[in-house]
């Protein structure tokens, strides 16, 4: 027992002296003048952090185009042409931002950079091998047989086009590569208005046979290794945290990355299994090390809803929003695979499991705060509009060269959120800090701006204060801080505030419903749940006008409360975040039926595709919401 | 026309034409041509590269609904011949003439699922190809 809880002791050491160092902005290490909007207080961004463009095979084999200096552009507010194309090479649409992102990150998927290269360029060697052939002549085709000899079945293999050990794709991958890191540096905005920051990333599409266990891999500047860590190299995300560590922080000087999951909704429970690289269960250092790897996870984004369903693990009706029905990506071609969802599939068990974990340990290896972005394929990073929803490609509907009748979606799937982040500052040091330290939201689409402190000292009065940011950072922690419980302590307060998404030239997004604040704790070894009404009134007037999606009912465009728990006790480890509901809006389904006049009493007027309008099973509208990261309390002992 | 030909031509318009459901990492509905032509093309992938990954997945899984299908298509046809071969020969070959006209015009129509092409996830004969 001593020496469990000394090792315990020593990883959580070891841990916070990796945070620390990591999270410390002791310098601006970027280049460029200091921006000339910069509060201590903190301001809100908004971005991107999940994005696809023709690099990533799933975009390219639907027919893709945009480039990362394309997706840096539209990010910033320029128009893009996308797909289908015509026979001149003309997009058939085109998208735009009503508002420009804060920032975004470019994260193909490393799989595959050098194979798609050598079967588009005609100058290299394999080029003309069958499955190059394959890849030109039927690309559909051609990525399941690609993606998958090196990412969904968990291998390591190449294809033989590759060389011996591979090398011919490895080395014909630095050029993608450096086309990422190049169009990062070019739209990074290192002006006084600091308008755009991008992030070198990309995405590692390990999987457990088709178990999603994604992640995307962020740097804080321009420092990175030569070569992205991709599943054909490392298989397992312990695979890819060790080789970062020693490509990145050990390859690279000043290099430094952070890792966020995505998609736990599709990994049957396996993202967040509690065990180490060999099976067993975690211990302190191992669940230390995931800690120091991996601060953030992606709670929402095209493919779905990761924080909670209902019926699995809560009873939190709320849970239900955009869910997929299955949680394996085979379930979805193949629905007699499907089998009951497994709670740590979602992002609230694993929070809650994580306390059981550091119940155990000592470290807690899912401290995660909570992101959102889109998955786009289409290279459109922030088009998260419900209405005109060009769809996202990639595991969605494919377009080809003619759009599908009907939806331009899968139905399950959705626009796609935003991750919220609170800097001084939008440069590269200032955003990557926040990532860092979690304290960062997500949400479903709009631009809800929610401040969440928690804190022994916090007054009651808070909300009314208009120094509550100051108040907050002085007397308690933001989210994704840590509160140390005192013996004989008070119960802590939490206050949060949230903003109605201002809007840009379209209007104002929806008034706001209410604000909920989640408790999950451990009691007896067990973790427990609690989701208490923070502000807001306690039933919900308003809904929408199905015939045309107009909102109706009262809302408001600020909410704030502070609440103390009343069952607080220090003796227990807890974590509370704050859920934000807007009022009910249409979904971009329910948009599309709309706009193509189908009237479910008017059988004529359902057009092919638009079968699902008249499907009750699908929901015509949805409560649009933002997800704080939690505040952690350590246990008094 | 004999029953032999008969058989022939009606297996023939079948496995060129009719859709019938198969699984290739998606579900198409594709004539039985369709099917064949992705299970040659996977069958050149593993041979150059092994039956590592899907790519060998798949192509037995396409293999073994083919000869399925075959079986099917030609017991169809069998049938099918067997039955009109106490029609008269005339009748016999209008019979099979209007089938196989059928199955054209169907043909001509986007009715099939074709999620592996390069173009649409739907098509017409033409676009089996794609």
């Amino acid at each position: 027992m001593r020496r469990g809880v000394s090792r315990a002791a020593r990883a959580a050491l070891a841990a916070g002296a990796l945070l620390a160092a990591v999270a410390a902005p002791a310098a601006r290490a970027e280049a460029g003048v200091p921006c000339a909007r910069r509060d201590p207080l903190r301001l809100p961004f908004f971005g991107d952090l999940h994005v696809h463009t023709a690099l990533s095979l799933d975009a390219s084999t639907q027919g893709t185009r945009t480039t990362p200096r394309d997706a840096y552009r539209f990010a910033r507010g320029e128009p893009l042409g996308v797909a289908p194309w015509d026979a001149e090479g003309r997009p058939l649409r085109s998208a735009r931002l009503a508002r420009p992102l804060d920032f975004a990150a470019v994260t193909d998927h490393a799989e595959l950079f050098g194979e798609a290269r050598i079967c588009n360029d005609p100058a290299l060697a394999g080029h003309d091998s069958v499955v190059c052939r394959v890849y030109r002549r039927w690309p559909r085709l051609a990525f399941f047989v690609m993606n998958g000899r090196v990412s969904a079945l968990g291998g390591s293999e190449r294809h033989r086009f590759c060389g011996p050990g591979g090398e011919r794709c490895l080395e014909a991958a630095r050029g993608p590569w450096d086309e990422v890191r190049a169009a990062a540096e070019a739209a990074q905005d290192r002006a006084p208005a600091c308008a755009f920051t991008s992030f070198v990333a990309y995405e590692w599409t390990g999987s457990a046979g088709t178990r999603n266990l994604h992640r995307n891999v962020i740097f804080r500047d321009a420092r990175v290794p030569e070569l992205p860590v991709s599943a054909a190299d490392e298989p397992s995300p312990w695979g890819l945290w060790a080789a970062l560590e020693a490509a990145c922080r050990r390859g690279v000087p000043g290099c430094e990355f952070l890792a966020i999951p995505h998609n736990s909704n599709l990994s049957a429970g396996l993202m967040f299994e509690p065990v180490g690289p060999g099976g067993a269960p975690l211990t302190p250092s191992e669940a230390a090390l995931r800690a120091a790897n991996e601060p953030l996870v992606e709670v929402m984004q095209h493919k779905g809803d990761s924080e909670c369903r209902s019926g699995v693990g809560t009873e939190d009706e709320r849970c239900d929003f955009e869910p997929l029905p299955y949680d394996d990506f085979l379930g979805r071609y193949l629905p007699l695979h499907r089998s009951p969802l497994q709670p740590l599939s979602f992002v609230r068990s694993a929070l809650g499991e994580g306390l059981a974990v550091a119940e155990r340990t000592g470290v807690n290896p899912f401290e995660l705060g909570l992101v959102a972005s889109t998955d786009t394929h289409l290279g459109t990073p922030g088009l998260v509009a419900e209405r005109g929803y060009p769809g996202h490609g990639g595991a969605g509907t494919p377009v080809g060269d003619r759009l599908p009748a009907g939806f331009t979606d899968a139905i399950e799937f959705n626009p796609g959120g935003l991750a919220g982040v609170w800097a001084e500052e939008n440069s590269r040091d200032a955003l990557f800090a926040a990532l860092r330290r979690r304290e960062v939201w997500g949400t479903s689409g709009p631009r809800l701006a929610v401040r969440f402190f928690g804190g022994f000292g916090l007054p009651e009065d808070l909300c009314e204060r208009a120094d509550l940011a100051e108040v907050g950072y002085a007397r308690g922690v933001p989210m994704g801080g840590r509160l140390a419980a005192q013996p004989a302590a008070a119960a802590p307060a939490f206050a949060v505030q949230a903003l109605r998404d201002p809007g840009g030239a379209d209007g104002p997004g929806s008034l706001l419903e209410r604000i909920e604040i989640v408790k999950l704790w451990v009691e007896d070894g067990a973790v427990r749940e609690r989701v208490v009404l923070a502000a807001g009134p306690p039933e919900a007037a308003a809904d929408v006008d199905p015939a045309t999606c107009a909102p109706r009912g009262p809302g408001f465009a600020a909410l704030c409360g502070v609440w103390r728990d009343p069952d607080f006790d220090p003796a227990e480890r807890a974590l509370y975040y704050a859920r934000v509901l807007e009022n009910p809006s249409c979904r971009w389904s329910a948009w599309a039926c709309l706009d193509a006049g189908v009237d479910c009493r008017d059988p004529a007027s359902v057009g092919s595709g638009f079968e699902a309008c008249c499907d009750e099973s699908w929901p015509r509208s949805v409560q649009e919401r933002a997800w704080t990261s939690p505040i952690w309390v350590e246990p008094a002992r | 026309m004999s029953t032999r030909a008969t058989r022939g031509v009606l297996f023939a318009a079948l496995a060129l034409l009719l859709p019938l459901p198969f699984f290739a990492a998606a579900v198409e509905v594709a004539p039985l041509l369709r099917l064949g032509l992705l299970a040659a093309v996977l069958g050149a992938v593993v041979i150059e590269d092994g039956t590592g990954g899907t790519g060998g997945v798949l192509a037995g899984a396409l293999f073994a609904q083919g000869l399925l299908y075959t079986g099917l298509l030609w017991g169809a046809a069998h049938l099918a011949a067997r039955a009109l071969a106490r029609a008269a020969p005339r009748l016999r070959a209008g019979v099979v003439g209007v089938a196989v006209a059928l199955l054209i015009g169907l043909a001509c129509l986007p009715l099939y699922r074709t999620p592996l092409s390069s173009r649409s996830a739907t098509s017409n004969w033409l676009g089996l190809f794609d």
